[in-house]
């Protein structure tokens, strides 16, 4: 390639990186102002870094989000483990043996991948009710598990195509059960996947809005992103934007780390699920 | 009781005499009673377990609870949604009142729905352009072997981690209209007069929201159109490179039609998504101002859990499942046909 040719696309490629960081750093330097210096610098850099803002904002007076981060994380945690757990059994037999009406199956697991929220949202708020599983953080792990297994167990599929059959019918000969099978032999074998769906799922329920704004009301079970989502929007902090910032910057912590030490898993299981490359 | 006993019991295959065995009245309540069916039911999991009945069984009993939990949180409120879409529902009880098609006639007569149906299309259609020709812009320019494209495309796709209310509180500082970023570049470059409200007319706001979630959006198409461009044959390239084919011919010609399947689970995919969006309207405007960029699955959720006219709501669901379906269709049927292919 010649030469002017790839300096044109790293100058591109410079250019848009910067404006892909720009809002990244604008809420970085904002969280990191005091008022005061909000009257007359927005955007510029901090004259002074007030890390007191994050402290103001995880366990202050006004605004303390450190219980909802603690419901996140109780949310999340076992709904990616069971999501993968039930998935991990479900594609074993969707992938490695002719089992009746297989493909209609599948038809089934890839339709559920694309529901929108606001078709299931109203039955589920009213099986909750009837439960009394309404504003808990039982019935939203519940919700999400069965949200999310559909892709789950597609991409699980997709990927134990690669395991060969024979490793299964030697096992059985050997008479295996097919528990046996999975936990000793699927499991170990499907490890980059299962992180894979870790990955994507943490984020994924980590960040989820619409099913925690409708499902939860109350400082119990109300995660993280609804709690950010409803301080920023409350107009008396309209003026804080250092607050606002703050905020929305602990939330993407978690998710953050996670993408930027497992950034290859993400791009895989994103290829893996929705392209068979 | 020893296990001994209950083997001998379950051998001879007569459960059903144990009630002659025991007397049940004074057991049923007794914690022994407790403790005796568990064991019971132990012994039953370990003897099939031995004699390998479940051999043959288990394949359906691996696929019990995946399917059992999709149909109850999925396929279940689909129908029972679309149950609810024919009745005047208030929520409290289950005190409903057949009304027929009132609630889908309600919803097309509404000037509120067809307000918000212009919103959506004018968003599928933007959606559609920016998000999915800007990931392919942005993965032609990563598809070469140049040194340290990595970190751009790490870069690209950093914001598709980021939650929507995280997207939503950035861009309504951006888009502030006395001290936002947006504003505050055009006051420095003296191009004060366009300068507005970014988020306080209709298609501008809307314009303004589509570009706040391309942001968010844009490294997942790039991330798809990448996998697809680098999975191509190298060889046709280089003949048509011989055969003297130009950069815009070879991405044209070539690649473009190479990268069918791709663009279309892209597509189908942007479209879904583009149809049920929710969050950032809910954070960024609320559907203000004066429901200028309310869309439908916004609509839905004002319907049902603002004004509680739950089996209005439930039309406007079912109306947004009927909307997806098409795109949802191709997207199975795509997948299927790469199936047999594979």
């Amino acid at each position: 390639m010649a030469l002017y040719k790839k300096i044109l696309i790293y100058l591109l490629l410079i250019i848009l990186a910067f404006v892909f960081l720009t809002p990244i750093y604008g809420i970085f330097t904002l969280s990191l102002k005091s008022i005061k210096e909000l009257i007359y610098n927005y955007w510029g850099i901090p004259k002074d870094l007030m890390w007191q803002n994050f402290s103001h904002v995880w366990s202050g007076a006004v605004v303390s989000l450190r219980p909802y981060f603690i419901n996140s994380f109780i949310l999340t945690i076992p709904a990616v483990i069971f999501i993968i757990f039930f998935s991990l059994l479900a594609a074993y037999p969707l992938s490695k043996f002719k089992i009746k009406s297989e493909n209609i199956l599948l038809a089934i697991i890839i339709f559920g991948i694309t529901i929108p929220h606001q078709v299931l949202i109203i039955p589920v708020f009213k099986m909750l009710n009837v439960v009394h599983l309404y504003n808990n953080i039982l019935g939203l792990i519940l919700v999400h598990i069965g949200y999310g297994i559909p892709f789950a167990t597609f991409l699980l599929r997709n990927y134990m195509l690669q395991i060969p059959k024979e490793l299964i019918d030697a096992a059985m000969v050997d008479g295996c059960s097919h528990y046996r099978i999975v936990f000793r032999i699927i499991f170990p074998l499907c490890k980059p996947a299962i992180a894979v769906l870790a990955i994507l799922y943490f984020t994924w329920i980590f960040n989820e809005f619409f099913y925690a704004l409708v499902l939860t009301s109350t400082k119990a079970s109300m995660t993280a992103s609804v709690a950010v989502g409803l301080m920023t929007a409350d107009s008396s902090f309209s003026i804080y934007w250092n607050i606002q910032a703050a905020g929305a910057l602990i939330l993407t912590i978690p998710t953050l780390i996670i993408f930027l030490s497992f950034q290859k898993y993400f791009i895989k299981g994103i290829m893996l699920g929705s392209v068979k490359g | 009781m020893t296990i001994g006993k209950l083997k001998s019991l379950k051998s001879n295959n007569k459960l059903l005499h144990y009630n002659n065995l025991f007397n049940w009245g004074e057991l049923k309540n007794s914690p022994q009673y407790i403790k005796f069916v568990l064991m019971l039911i132990f012994y039953e999991i370990i003897y099939n377990y031995k004699m390998k009945k479940f051999k043959n069984s288990s394949l359906y009993i691996l696929l019990f609870p995946a399917f059992f939990m999709m149909a109850l949180i999925i396929f279940f409120p689909i129908a029972f949604t679309f149950y609810i879409s024919f009745f005047r529902w208030s929520g409290e009880g289950f005190k409903m009142n057949f009304t027929g098609f009132q609630n889908y006639i309600d919803m097309f007569r509404d000037a509120r729905f067809l307000n918000a149906l212009v919103n959506n299309i004018f968003w599928v259609i933007l959606y559609l352009i920016i998000p999915v020709i800007g990931g392919f812009i942005l993965a032609l320019l990563l598809n070469s072997n140049l040194k340290g494209l990595t970190v751009f495309k790490t870069i690209f796709y950093l914001p598709g981690v980021i939650s929507f209310v995280v997207v939503g509180v950035i861009f309504r500082l951006i888009y502030d209209p006395s001290h936002g970023l947006v504003n505050e570049i055009l006051k420095f470059l003296h191009l004060v007069f366009l300068a507005r409200p970014w988020l306080g007319s209709r298609f501008v706001g809307l314009l303004s929201l589509i570009i706040a979630s391309s942001w968010q959006y844009i490294g997942f198409c790039m991330i798809l159109f990448l996998a697809g461009m680098q999975s191509l044959p190298l060889e046709v390239f280089e003949a048509s490179e011989i055969d003297g084919a130009n950069f815009y011919q070879k991405v044209v010609h070539i690649m473009i039609p190479l990268l069918k399947p791709v663009s279309i689970v892209v597509i189908m995919i942007t479209l879904i998504n583009s149809i049920r969006v929710f969050d950032l309207i809910y954070i960024m405007t609320k559907g203000g101002p004066l429901q200028a960029t309310e869309t439908i699955g916004f609509l839905m959720y004002e319907k049902a859990f603002r004004q509680h006219v739950y089996g209005e709501g439930a039309a406007y669901g079912i109306f947004i499942f009927l909307l997806v379906t098409i795109p949802s269709i191709i997207y199975v049927r795509n997948m299927l046909k790469t199936e047999e292919e594979y």
